[in-house]
């Protein structure tokens, strides 16, 4: 087992004085590589800000947050962006495409910041757009693809760099349920290949699929 | 691999790019426009307030000093040793041909034939009278062209006289400060005579009446009836505020009195330096006897400072123009990039670099002043200075053109091209510096 992130007394607050509210109250927890981890718990339970903190999306008020080892805190806005860029996948609920880039052209741009030539970008971008079925899709602008296909795109976009995380923030809100079961397979097939995904999500039905789940309420985890 | 730096250009070329071959092409034809807009005010104020003063140097240099201009040291009534001056004119290369002018202060009168007591006022008016040769004068001035109504003089001819406009009623709209004479047309008789003393002694009878022909009365010691035979309108003062007689007549007029000429008008062979060539007759010791100075330096002070300060004023509304410019950019960019909160956070998020989102929206700007400035510079070089030169501004002192050279257009074109830039980049980073995690909700 070997932990890739490891939270430790995680305290997230909001407001200050009379007014603070405290959305995560002392959370430690460790993701191993390899895990498919989902995240459940109803609205207001905090699972999207432990979501944001582990993912390096937001800080902490206060607690540890350790990816290979490393701790975060110490990480400038600037270097966490580079984190993010080279060691991190994103996929969000709306799947987050910019609507001026093709399908392709949405998966290059991490891959042409991370320092790829724009040919190699694009071969990388291809081979994993076919990967998940979007083959024929490459120059179709977001808005000419259906929900299903916009959250493989954006699916392809978090791989293709090959990031030793994958964070899927809700990735089946948005989702019919063909659409949403679709999105599931890609992400157990890419588990199996060895991914480590956190997941967060409603839908328990999904969360069979994953090898750990937390349950939250209140701010903290009241079950795994 | 590219390094970090290339990668973040080449992100924001891409980004940059896609928004704006994405984006609305309304929005980008309204950006461009505006562009060009503020492009054409920075340039045209400036260009057209230059122009007008670059009219009056024009029109003095074409129809009154020539290329270089030698007049009377102050305190002098005519240039001493003028044949000096002309021999020298005569022998130098690059003068191509020059006119000597005999100027005296005269008056005109129109109504001398008709008022025939002291108590019915005098129609007359206090001018310059200049002796010219009607045929050298051309080949240095365009005073033949400036003659609008009646005809020019001819060489040889006597008795007449070409009456600048100023100096007549149905031509001037200056009339409040001094009355001037009224019904005059070509074919008119008017009485002329001087006050000088020197010139008094020697009284003659001109060529169309004697000096009190008993139609007029003779009070100055020298006067003569001419016939009008042209109207000089010109929007150069000293042109228009002028008679012109033959150097016959002036001879016949002012007889021995003519020492010397008062004016020398010259122009230069092509490709001539005006300056070049007034150091030289300064070096040949002929400043000793008269002023020699270039046409810009032979125009009157005030229309010199008129110049610097149109120059001022086109400088201050460029000014305001670029700063117009900046403020729309900043507009179009800031609302352009809070529209797209959300995705520069998604971006970040992603791990685009913010400097790669800010290069992108520079970019953006850069291309809005780019092609507005492109465009700008095709209607300014290809529309605007060849019609305004076809067809000059009706200003009342000159003839204005579109004053507008290339590495000036050019200078204001990278002004507005750097101030768009900061402009851009302002709200870009203003949105880019934001928590990403507060773009990416929206909070």
């Amino acid at each position: 087992m070997e932990p890739i992130i490891k939270i430790q007394n995680i305290v997230k607050s909001f407001g200050r004085d009379e007014l603070k509210i405290d959305v995560l109250k002392g959370i430690s927890l460790t993701i191993n590589k390899g895990d498919f981890v989902a995240l459940m718990g109803k609205s207001g339970a905090g699972k999207s800000t432990l979501f944001y903190q582990m993912s390096l999306l937001d800080r902490q008020t206060s607690g540890e947050v350790f990816i290979f080892d490393q701790p975060t805190d110490v990480l400038t806005e600037e270097d966490r962006v580079s984190f993010r860029l080279q060691h991190l996948g994103y996929i969000f609920q709306d799947y987050a495409l910019v609507p001026e880039l093709s399908a392709e052209e949405n998966v290059m741009l991490p891959l042409m910041m991370l320092g790829y030539e724009e040919p190699e970008a694009q071969m990388i971008a291809r081979r994993t757009l076919d990967k998940f079925g979007l083959e024929g899709k490459y120059t179709n602008r977001p808005n000419q693809l259906s929900g299903g296909q916009q959250q493989r795109v954006s699916i392809a976009r978090a791989v293709a760099k090959g990031p030793e995380v994958l964070f899927a923030d809700e990735p089946t809100a948005n989702l019919d349920g063909a659409s949403s079961d679709e999105v599931i397979d890609v992400l157990r097939a890419l588990n199996s290949e060895g991914q480590t995904i956190l997941m967060v999500t409603h839908e328990q039905d999904y969360a069979k699929y994953c090898n750990r789940v937390f349950w939250m309420e209140d701010g903290l985890i009241t079950k795994e | 691999m590219q390094s970090t730096k290339q990668s973040t250009w080449r992100v924001a070329r891409k980004l940059a790019f896609r928004q704006i071959q994405r984006s609305s092409i309304w929005m980008n034809i309204l950006t461009v426009a505006i562009m060009v807009l503020t492009f054409l005010n920075l340039v045209l104020i400036t260009g057209i307030l230059t122009g007008l003063t670059e009219g009056i140097f024009k029109d003095n240099r074409s129809q009154y000093t020539g290329d270089v201009f030698i007049s009377a040291l102050t305190g002098k009534e005519i240039i001493e040793n003028s044949y000096a001056i002309q021999a020298t004119l005569n022998s130098h290369p690059e003068v191509k041909s020059y006119t000597s002018r005999y100027v005296k202060q005269a008056t005109a009168e129109a109504n001398y034939q008709t008022r025939w007591d002291f108590d019915t006022q005098e129609n007359s008016v206090s001018l310059e009278l200049v002796g010219i040769d009607p045929a050298t004068e051309t080949k240095v001035t365009k005073l033949a062209n400036s003659v609008t109504v009646g005809d020019y003089l001819r060489e040889g001819e006597s008795g007449y006289i070409l009456l600048g406009a100023d100096n007549l009623a149905e031509y001037t709209e200056f009339s409040d400060s001094f009355e001037p004479l009224k019904n005059i047309t070509p074919g008119t008789r008017v009485k002329v005579s001087f006050s000088s003393g020197s010139a008094a002694e020697n009284a003659v009878s001109g060529p169309h009446g004697g000096g009190d022909n008993g139609s007029g009365v003779d009070r100055s010691g020298v006067s003569t009836e001419f016939i009008v035979k042209g109207i000089v309108e010109s929007k150069v003062g000293q042109v228009a505020k002028r008679a012109y007689i033959t150097t016959d007549d002036w001879n016949h007029f002012v007889g021995g009195a003519v020492d010397g000429a008062n004016e020398f008008a010259i122009s230069l062979v092509s490709d001539s330096d005006a300056q070049v060539v007034v150091s030289e007759l300064q070096a040949y010791g002929l400043d000793r006897y008269a002023k020699i100075e270039t046409a810009e330096e032979a125009i009157p002070s005030v229309l010199d400072d008129l110049s610097k300060t149109f120059g001022l004023l086109g400088n201050a509304a460029g000014g305001v123009a670029v700063v117009v410019s900046a403020i729309t950019v900043f507009v179009v960019i800031y609302i352009n990039a809070l529209t797209r909160r959300k995705q520069i956070g998604i971006l970040k998020g992603i791990g685009i670099k913010g400097e790669a989102i800010k290069r992108a929206y520079i970019m953006q700007s850069l291309f809005y002043a780019i092609v507005g400035s492109l465009i700008g510079y095709i209607l300014i070089f290809f529309i605007f200075i060849p019609h305004f030169n076809a067809n000059p501004i009706d200003f009342p002192v000159s003839d204005g053109i579109l004053a507008a050279t290339f590495w000036g257009t050019t200078l204001r074109a990278l002004v507005l091209v750097s101030v768009t830039a900061i402009a851009g980049y302002i709200p870009a980073w203003l949105i880019v510096r934001q928590n990403t995690l507060d773009s990416i909700l929206g909070r």
